[in-house]
């Protein structure tokens, strides 16, 4: 009789007694062997719950899916399609997998959270109110009051996927890591394309009925006469931002002047005034001195962000591929109800 | 101290010599930051930006936004992370509510123009007991609170509000509130161990959202809002800092139940407690206030500088509805009847006795600061305006009224939600998609933007983005529009929105310019031309009693623009943009007086309109051809609105002799 069939024996005992239906005040009954063999356990210093020896196969009967699918209707109001019904049930046995591999791994012994609940629970039930925590407990795993039980099953979900999460993943990542993560996720860290232009404005307030054909003789004459761009906007109206003075990128043309201002002044050449280009404030003669195109900053400018970005990322990437992995590791039965035509074998291998 | 003007003195080669002193300065400084007299901020641990703009610029964002970190947004299912809020605000992809079974949300939203700053602002309250009432391997999470919480989460609008919800939002309203022993333990130490590490989390969110290489495409600044609802009178106010030194753990309403108990929180663990830490607090929603937001009695001058020193800001508009002013309440500007909610407090809704105060507003409150002046001597409401969505579907800046995804979750995921009568909360119809905030700043960095906010210079929109500048002063120049350099020459001659008139004996009428360019919009989208622009003026008579005056300053109030209501297409006469000098008519030295510009759009369709339009709704009489579309054939329900701007003002003091 190794460890693991100890554990396994209160449960036997307990199905054994509730079989008999034993005839008045159960609970003592229970909690007097169970608190047996809790203290034999104890003895061991071994586990206070009923771990699981083998990987034993994960099941989803029909009653186990209508319920999910069920449970999906009243929480959302919808009726479940093929689709949600295969996500439900892949879910399920996730946390089957989960619940399953905790308890192979041993995950419920000494949880102190799983304790509370079994005391808890058996402080319920239990009819001698002076009984100390561990007594309870130990009746507790006598009553196998921890299998089929939500919160305990819960608990150790979340810790199997915490355990997944985090085994073997802390170290920081090293730089060419880093570099990896910058260049696949270009476009939350490239820095825009920027334009240096000046232009020359006018006013469709300004130009009532003559606003094309004054536009038009404006170009000509820049064209013609060799005016600094810098020192041109003096011959058009007013425009009072003074926020093309400098480099501007895309985002900022769509901002002050519109999209499709900001789409002509893309295709402009440098170094040459443009035909005049509409916005809803009027005309735009424009000249282009020079194009920065965009560019991915160095990992060092942005090593902060890339940092913090690739930790979030990895930790559900790692989630994913150990649960993965740990699903390969079990048997899979799932009895779909008559209407979702029976999937290859078990949803997902 | 250092003398800084806020007029930005610009000599960058000066700038630049004085920069390696100030570098050299920095590493003997205990705080992180510093600023130069040149008006252009140094700032550590960032690159300068590329483009620097002389004569500033309009940065548009936000500082309203709630993500799956607020206890109430939670509740609607909203599952996106301030991280995902912040990659929205940048032009990111945001899943929203709500959600499949496999987890994928059914419906998403992207902004056409991205956002230039955002501020993630959970409730600061709850940030324990939420992580505890969703993590199985917490001891407090088989509570009984957990349980009603969990249950709670993605219940349809429309009815009671669900048990969960109640349970939850009733501490806020005591005074003083105790949290919940069974979820935090008896001392409450698990929610406030909890709480902390959320907290970093919000702040991890903000380091990667923030630009700090020399693009400058986008900045976050670290907040939280604090959520009063005291007797059911709403008190918010968020929180934003500065940088990125910030206490340990965000006041809530658990440790501080006043406004001043919030403030001396802030002095002790954030100006006293960290060097370089600095945080500012931003009230809203006083319509829902009963006016007690701006309640003055038994202040002193104190308890005014207090209040003036923290609260620089108030936010005027947002998803709950615009608290500039009620017509019918301490006005009578037909222009205030703009996305009001139709309840006086928060938690008391709909309630025929509760009477709208006209200290709920911010117009009067700014009138109650000149009368507190009077009295005290100084003006504890010297607000300017800022504007935020509110969201609790984490979706900073989705102001548009045609690609409204609602608030509230899975509360407001479909237009049948979204057109429901909210019996208990304020949403559904009633509500609106929230506005934004232009900060004028010479680059977009923390310390630029910061200096824009704790000097008012910024203005608040309705959700569109036009351009607006307001100046003042007594030399502004009458051809001002008329010429190239407006902005240099107006920053020479007067001062921005968020400033006081220099103290002058002139006995001469002050001037005012207001200059605004419509939003240009998207080729999606188009913006909506300009109307009108007006000033209004409000000061205190001899007697000391307060008065307001509303001037059309530029457009045409009767420009008879219309909207095709069968397409929300505008039609009619419009203006591009509007610009003008305009001298006070009345002015009188010895008064009191404060100046705003509010600047109105031409006639657009409301969201309401939008989704009635989509969903091919008609009516006969008030009966909608879809059941669920009631609000569309609702003749109270407005079709059309003015989208608008509201500039800090600018105010003037008598010559003190």
């Amino acid at each position: 009789m190794d460890l693991a069939d100890l554990v396994r024996a209160p449960l036997l005992v307990s199905v054994a007694l509730r079989a008999v239906r034993w005839p008045r005040k159960p609970a003592v009954h229970f909690a007097a062997i169970g608190a047996l063999l809790f203290t034999l356990v104890g003895a061991w210093g071994g586990p206070a719950t009923t771990s699981e020896r083998v990987r034993k196969p994960i099941v989803l009967s029909a009653s186990q899916v209508e319920q999910l699918l069920e449970r999906y209707t009243q929480r959302t109001g919808l009726r479940a399609t093929e689709q949600d019904a295969r996500a439900l049930v892949d879910r399920e046995t996730d946390e089957d997998v989960l619940y399953s591999e905790a308890l192979f791994r041993g995950l419920d012994r000494g949880d102190r959270g799983v304790q509370w609940r079994l005391i808890e629970k058996m402080t319920f039930l239990s009819d001698e109110p002076e009984t100390n925590p561990r007594d309870l407990l130990g009746q507790a795993v006598g009553l196998a009051l921890d299998r089929e039980d939500q919160v305990v099953r819960r608990i150790l979900i979340e810790k199997m996927r915490l355990a997944l999460k985090h085994a073997g993943s802390a170290d920081a990542p090293d730089d060419s890591e880093l570099a990896a993560y910058l260049e696949s996720h270009r476009d939350r860290f490239v820095q825009p394309s920027q334009v240096r232009i000046s232009q020359v404005y006018l006013a469709r307030e300004r130009h009532p009925g003559s606003l094309e054909r004054d536009a038009a003789k404006l170009m000509e004459e820049l064209r013609r006469e060799s005016v600094p761009p810098e020192r041109a906007a003096d011959r058009g109206d007013p425009f009072p931002l003074d926020s093309l003075a400098s480099l501007v990128t895309e985002r900022e043309l769509i901002a002050r002047f519109g999209s499709a201002f900001a789409r002509a002044v893309a295709a402009l050449e440098p170094g040459r005034w443009s035909e005049p280009i509409p916005s809803v404030f009027g005309l735009h003669l424009v000249f282009v001195h020079e194009r920065i195109p965009a560019r991915l900053p160095a990992l060092a400018e942005v090593r902060g962000r890339v940092l913090y970005g690739f930790l979030a990322e990895r930790r559900e990437e790692v989630l994913a591929k150990r649960l993965h992995a740990l699903r390969s590791e079990y048997e899979v039965h799932v009895e779909w109800p008559a209407w979702i035509a029976s999937p290859s074998a078990a949803g997902r291998p | 101290m250092c003398p800084c003007s806020t007029t930005p003195t610009v000599h960058k080669n000066a700038a630049r010599r004085l920069a390696l002193p100030f570098l050299a300065l920095l590493l003997v400084l205990p705080a992180s930051l510093a600023f130069e007299c040149t008006g252009r901020p140094v700032e550590a641990g960032r690159e300068p930006c590329f483009s620097s703009h002389r004569w500033r610029a309009p940065f548009f964002g936000e500082t309203h936004t709630h993500t799956t970190f607020s206890f109430d947004a939670v509740l609607a299912d909203t599952r996106a992370t301030p991280r995902d809020a912040y990659a929205f605000a940048r032009g990111g992809s945001l899943d929203l509510t709500p959600y499949d079974a496999q987890g994928h949300a059914l419906r998403t939203i992207q902004l056409q123009r991205p956002l230039d700053f955002a501020v993630v602002t959970d409730h600061s309250e709850y940030f324990g007991e939420r992580s505890i009432c969703l993590d199985s391997t917490a001891s407090g999470y088989n509570s009984y609170e957990c349980g009603k919480f969990r249950a709670a989460i993605a219940t349809p609008p429309g009815g009671p509000l669900p048990y969960g919800f109640q349970l939850f939002g009733f501490p806020l309203v005591l005074s003083p509130p105790t949290r919940f022993a069974s979820v935090c333990g008896p001392t409450g130490d698990d929610c406030r161990t909890r709480a902390e590490s959320v907290w970093q989390e919000i702040q991890a969110a903000a380091e990667e959202a923030y630009d700090r290489t020399s693009a400058c495409t986008f900045t976050s600044f670290v907040g939280y809002e604090w959520t009063a609802n005291t007797n059911f009178k709403n008190l918010h106010r968020n929180v934003i800092f500065r940088n990125e030194l910030v206490p340990a753990s965000p006041t809530s309403y658990f440790e501080a139940q006043t406004p001043q108990q919030l403030w001396a929180a802030l002095q002790s663990q954030c100006i006293d407690g960290i060097p370089g830490c600095d945080a500012l607090a931003i009230p809203h929603n006083s319509n829902l206030s009963a006016g007690v937001m701006f309640e003055t009695s038994g202040a002193t001058a104190q308890s005014n500088s207090l209040r003036a020193q923290w609260e620089p800001l108030v936010e005027i508009t947002q998803h709950k509805g615009e608290s500039e002013c009620r017509t019918g309440f301490g006005t009578n500007d037909e222009n205030c009847n703009f996305e009001k909610i139709p309840w006086a407090a928060i938690g008391d809704l709909r309630n025929p006795n509760q009477a709208f105060q006209p200290l709920s507003f911010v117009r009067t409150a700014l009138l109650q600061g000149l009368v507190e002046e009077e009295q005290t001597g100084v003006n504890p409401y010297r607000f300017g305006f800022v504007g935020g969505t509110d969201t609790h579907s984490a979706a900073p800046g989705a102001v548009e009224e045609n690609n409204y995804p609602g608030h509230l979750g899975f509360a407001e995921s479909s237009p049948e939600f979204r057109l429901t009568t909210f019996e208990q909360i304020p949403g559904g119809i009633d509500a609106n998609p929230g506005g934004l905030t232009v900060l004028w700043a010479e680059e977009n960095t923390r310390e630029s933007l910061w200096r824009a906010m704790k000097h008012r210079e910024a203005y608040a929109t309705s959700g569109t983005r036009p351009v607006v500048r307001f100046f003042g002063g007594y030399h502004l120049p009458d051809h001002l529009c008329d010429i190239h350099d407006y902005a240099a020459l107006a920053y020479l001659t007067g001062v921005p929105m968020g400033s006081t008139l220099p103290d002058s004996r002139l006995n001469r009428a002050p001037k005012f310019s207001v200059l605004a360019l419509q939003d240009p919009g998207t080729a999606e989208n188009p913006g909506t031309p300009l109307q009108q622009v007006q000033i209004i003026k409000g000061w205190t008579d001899a007697t000391g009693a307060p008065h307001e005056q509303v001037y059309n300053v530029a457009g045409d109030p009767a420009n008879g623009a219309t909207v095709d209501l069968s397409t929300c297409t505008p039609q009619g006469a419009d203006f591009s943009s509007l610009c003008t000098v305009w001298q006070d008519p009345d002015f009188e030295p010895s008064q009191r007086a404060f100046y705003y510009a509010r600047v109105l759009e031409n006639p657009s369709c409301r969201w309401s309109t939008w989704e009635c339009l989509r969903s091919d709704i008609t009516c006969n009489g008030t009966v909608p051809s879809k059941p669920g579309f009631e609000a569309c054939c609702n003749p109270d329900v407005p079709k059309t609105i003015q989208e608008r701007a509201w500039t800090s003002p600018i105010w003037y003091e008598p010559h003190s002799s």
